[in-house]
């Protein structure tokens, strides 16, 4: 047996052994468990493309529960398809405290980066399913997660302000398997929400970030961003729901000019019927400072356009379809570059941690 | 506070117009000026950076010396591949330079010398070099050498991968090289720019392309 499947035995035995325990405390009122699984099928409009497939993307363990009167702890294992192979890794490990200080919240561990609307939820609760072109340049098919800490206030004041401030390791940036490199300058970042009560009992979380990080190599990473999300509810249902974000990114590396690119998507959704609702999400992406060999400036955009149909018997699964078109409008190449279904089923078992708006 | 929903949505709506209507960003103005030493390998458009007998013949580039990929890979933070089919000259190399600078420095460079009918290989970046001749011992240096390379620069240090030209579904397993096999602290470092070129000595370059990464973490 190599090393790694032996590895691989050990999480696996470690995460079984955990939902055993989880499962036997959780009708104790202590540990709650939510274990939530992610699955995806994509078929290429190109017959030989080798992603043509169903698969497992994501199966993912969750613990939550009080540890003691102030503090409260939230561990989460996840499985990635990695090469054909499910790999376990820790996605949030956190002790945290709504009660420590008035009027704030905070959390010290591991944790997906309370930054951007995508970021701060788990892909399995995105209102699409693949990621947008933004969010896979910045931030990649997922999300960033690291190991920090983490600081919200939201003060009693006639607006709603919620302020969250972080600060994590920042030795790598996105999805990695490697330890990373000690950064110049920790990744840092911050975001401030606002939500307002719209008529028709509707409502709009509007939210101002920024996110900064120097990494070993003496890159500079700055992004500004802003996300915007409104929902319209009627009981249980949400008649009207739209999500968008807009991203701007500049790198600096030194004795070279700044790379500054911007990019945002749009998804508007209506409910049809009970539980089923219709959607399309536009995505624009185009580096700002693209030149040539020759110092001419690159014509790039990249849109695409993805209808979604989902159906969502309650909060607990999901069953959804959708057609992405990628199209390309760049001086090398203007047309269609890819074209996909997808198909995906989520469905959650025990508790449902509270979402954000 | 109370507008900053309205003042944001409207400022969503004022960034998305020109993307929805034209495309903003795709000034396609020439400032620069082309030059006679432009040519085709493959498909690619290249330039010549310098020249110590290189010459475009057709769709192949042969001699010794350096050029440049007209079109850049994109972004510094950007997972490439780089696809070559070459052969090599005994004593001669080609070297393969990814998000590098305009004169093909500071990048992530894959050099694949011929020594024999062995291929000997180095990977350097960040002013770190790295022996990878093991990974390549397996090709036969005197017939055309067609390898895959993916250079995932969004990762630190950037993660590079090697196929052979024909493999039809690259993963980590397949590969002939993957640095994420080298022990810690060996691995080079990143790419500083958003070019792509070649570096040639005693070679001759049949095709050249970049096209999104083949390999896929997630």
């Amino acid at each position: 047996m190599t090393e790694q499947s032996f590895l691989s035995l050990m999480r696996l035995f470690f995460v079984v052994a955990a939902i055993s325990f989880g499962a036997a405390h959780a009708d104790s009122g202590g540990v709650q468990t939510s274990i939530s699984v992610d699955i995806v099928g994509n078929t290429f409009a190109r017959k030989d493309d080798p992603a043509t497939k169903l698969s497992v993307r994501e199966a993912e363990v969750f613990f939550f529960a009080p540890i003691d009167p102030t503090f409260d702890g939230v561990l989460g294992i996840a499985a990635h398809q990695e090469g054909g192979t499910a790999l376990f890794e820790i996605h949030e490990a956190t002790i945290g405290s709504t009660k420590l200080i008035p009027w704030s919240r905070f959390r010290v561990g591991q944790f997906f980066l309370g930054v951007g609307k995508l970021n701060s939820t788990h892909r399995h609760d995105w209102p699409f399913t693949s990621a947008p072109r933004v969010h896979r340049e910045f931030f990649g098919e997922e999300g960033v997660d690291d190991t920090g800490i983490e600081y919200s206030i939201l003060p009693p004041l006639p607006v709603s302000l919620d302020l969250t401030l972080g600060v994590a390791n920042g030795w790598k940036f996105g999805h990695a398997h490697n330890a990373g490199e000690k950064p110049k300058t920790p990744t840092h970042y911050a975001r401030l929400v606002n939500f307002v009560e719209l008529p028709w009992n509707g409502g709009l979380q509007t939210g101002l970030n920024y996110l900064g990080r120097t990494d070993s190599q003496r890159t500079r990473t700055s992004l500004a961003g802003l996300d915007v999300t409104a929902k319209w509810r009627e009981g249980k249902t949400v008649p009207l729901f739209f999500q968008g974000e807009l991203w701007h990114r500049t790198l600096a590396t030194t004795g070279a000019d700044a790379s500054k690119s911007l990019g945002f998507y749009a998804f508007p959704q209506a409910n049809l019927f009970e539980g089923l609702d219709v959607g399309v999400r536009y995505d624009g992406y185009t580096a700002l400072t693209l030149e040539d060999a020759v110092g001419r400036k690159v014509k790039n955009y990249v849109e695409s356009y993805a209808p979604t149909l989902s159906w969502k018997p309650s909060e607990f699964s999901m069953f959804r379809i959708a057609y992405q078109w990628d199209i390309e409008r760049s001086k090398a190449n203007t047309g269609v570059t890819s074209s996909f279904l997808q198909a995906q089923t989520t469905f959650i078992l025990g508790a449902h941690p509270a979402h954000d708006f | 506070m109370r507008y900053l929903p309205a003042v944001s949505l409207l400022f969503f709506a004022s960034v998305s117009a020109p993307f929805l209507s034209s495309c903003g960003g795709d000034d396609d103005s020439s400032s620069g000026t082309p030059t006679s030493k432009e040519g085709k390998v493959g498909s690619s458009d290249f330039l010549i950076l310098s020249d110590s007998g290189l010459a475009f013949s057709e769709t192949t580039l042969a001699g010794s010396g350096s050029a440049i990929a007209n079109n850049p890979l994109g972004e510094i933070k950007g997972n490439k591949n780089l696809s070559v089919t070459f052969t090599v000259e005994e004593g001669g190399s080609l070297s393969l330079r990814a998000y590098a600078s305009k004169t093909l420095d500071d990048g992530v460079a894959l050099t694949i010398t011929r020594k024999g009918m062995l291929l000997s290989a180095a990977l350097a970046a960040g002013g770190k070099t790295v022996d990878v001749s093991k990974s390549f011992s397996a090709l036969d240096a005197s017939k055309e050498v067609s390898v895959l390379v993916d250079v995932h620069n969004k990762e630190t240090p950037a993660h590079v991968l090697a196929w052979k030209g024909d493999t039809s579904s690259p993963s980590e397993k397949n590969a002939l090289f993957n640095s994420e096999q080298l022990v810690d602290g060996e691995s080079p470092g990143n790419g500083k720019g958003t070019f792509w070129g070649l570096v040639l000595s005693k070679a001759v370059v049949k095709s050249a392309a970049s096209s999104d990464a083949k390999f896929d973490h997630d």
